[in-house]
């Protein structure tokens, strides 16, 4: 049997079929049984469809939905297209925003050698812990640890980074005197811990070259002393 | 010759009567006519698009039945129906200034409509997958339809009866499900089914045939296994 008039038959029960094509169908008819058959069970299928009629639009419906629109506000009737290029706007500035913020913490974290110096200068002057506040702290209170006259002072090594650092730290230590002392102190403290005089730590000049090193990536010259020009050895 | 030109202007008056007659029925269920040479429904469109709160709600007032009626039937609950109505007419109203007037309006919004609730039966299928339940057991919501009719006995055979449909119905593809719903129970042409769903006629044609193919099946096995229980 051929398909195609199957199919037809459905026009044909809507009555949607045109005039000729139905009598030919109807012949068809005639002379398939089995196609006459499929009508018959299509026929009764079709009207054996039956669903309770519809609900009624409770009153007020249409107040409804008017109040839904008036309360939800410009956003809830804000055409799809506007929601959809709001909400991208939004993703968009999220995106910058965090990748600014965490290209900022990059170049805070070594990847410019002059940030990296406000970063290390700013944190050990709130930082508890002396070790950390050592040697970058120095550059930036050099008035008070270049005349103390200690090695601490004297072998901090980078010079050539150590002017563009209170420029750019002196926005962001709003009180630079109290940390300054405190910073002094600090080092003063860890002179005692450092036998100056006999030489045993004589590499001293070696751990703040280490630490520039891990700052800036560069070699600050690990021997060279601005002050004197001469290297640990020298001392 | 002549006798067979004969009967086939017979056959020919005989299903345009046939037609007739569906399109009368239909214009009792539906309640208003289809097909409007002006629709005024496009001039109020404009008018909400321009701010006019008072013609979208004359607006929803005049199609609230109409759409309400294809909700409840395409998902099978009255108060589903009613949220995906209220959800259509803010479509309608959100996009009101990005609508082409062109063909009746009614058209537009049998669209909307039918594409919400075929969305709203997707999420329902796809929450329903990640709950691992049986398809066969929920795959709507319980379809407990309200009697308004007399008779104790009679109702409780319509009510088996059109369950029985209801399950049948919700079984089919949601396409299926949508081209049987407006040509059976909304009354459109073939040629409005096609506008409607933005397919061809005889797409309309082959989906309602394989979807009654489908009813067909599932009420033939719905008799051979109601019948033994009914005997015993």
């Amino acid at each position: 049997m051929n398909r195609l008039p199957e199919i037809e038959l459905m026009r044909l029960l809507h009555g949607e079929l045109p005039p000729e094509r139905a009598f030919e169908l109807h012949e068809r008819l005639a002379r398939v049984p089995e196609l006459a058959e499929e009508l018959r069970r299509l026929e009764a299928a079709w009207d054996r469809l039956e669903l309770p009629p519809a609900s009624p639009a409770p009153s007020g419906f249409a107040r409804e939905v008017v109040a839904r629109v008036e309360s939800g506000g410009l956003w809830s009737v804000a055409p799809t297209r506007v929601r959809a290029a709001a909400f991208g706007m939004l993703a968009a500035g999220l995106a910058l925003g965090i990748g600014l913020t965490s290209s900022l913490a990059r170049l805070g974290g070594g990847g410019d050698s002059s940030a990296a110096g406000t970063v290390a200068v700013a944190a050990p002057q709130v930082s508890e812990t002396p070790g950390a506040s050592i040697v970058p702290a120095t550059p930036s209170a050099s008035p008070s640890a270049a005349t103390s006259g200690d090695r601490a002072g004297s072998s901090k090594g980078p010079a050539p980074v150590a002017p563009t650092v209170p420029t750019r730290t002196t926005p962001a230590t709003p009180v630079p005197s109290a940390p300054e002392t405190s910073t002094s102190d600090r080092v003063a403290e860890l002179d005692y811990d450092l036998p100056a005089e006999d030489g045993a730590y004589a590499d001293e000049g070696t751990l703040a070259d280490d630490f520039w090193q891990a700052f800036d990536g560069t070699d600050s010259g690990a021997s060279a002393d601005p002050d004197t020009g001469s290297g640990s050895e020298g001392l | 010759m002549c006798h067979a030109g004969r009967l086939g202007e017979r056959i020919g008056e005989c299903y345009a009567r046939r037609k007739e007659i569906r399109s009368e029925g239909l214009k009792e269920r539906v309640g208003t006519e289809p097909s409007i040479a002006a629709d005024p429904g496009w001039d109020a469109l404009a008018r909400t698009a321009a701010g006019d709160s008072i013609a979208f709600e004359l607006l929803v007032g005049q199609n609230q039945d109409r759409l309400l009626r294809l909700c409840e039937r395409m998902l099978g609950d009255v108060e589903e129906a009613r949220d995906a109505a209220q959800e259509v007419f803010l479509k309608l109203y959100r996009n009101a200034a990005s609508f082409r007037p062109r063909g009746q309006l009614f058209t537009l919004l049998y669209r909307i409509g039918v594409n919400h609730c075929l969305n709203r039966i997707r999420r329902r299928n796809l929450v329903r997958f990640f709950r691992f339940s049986d398809s066969g057991e929920e795959d709507g919501p319980a379809f407990e339809p309200a009697d308004r009719r007399p008779g104790a006995a009679e109702s409780m055979d319509a009510r088996e009866r059109w369950r029985a449909v209801r399950q049948g119905i919700d079984k089919l593809p949601p396409n299926q499900r949508a081209v049987l719903i407006l040509a059976k129970f909304e009354g459109l042409s073939y040629r409005e089914i096609a506008e409607v769903l933005g397919i061809s006629e005889g797409a309309v044609e082959s989906r309602l045939f394989r979807a009654m193919r489908r009813l067909e099946a599932a009420q033939e096995s719905d008799r051979s296994t109601v019948s033994p229980a009914k005997r015993t």
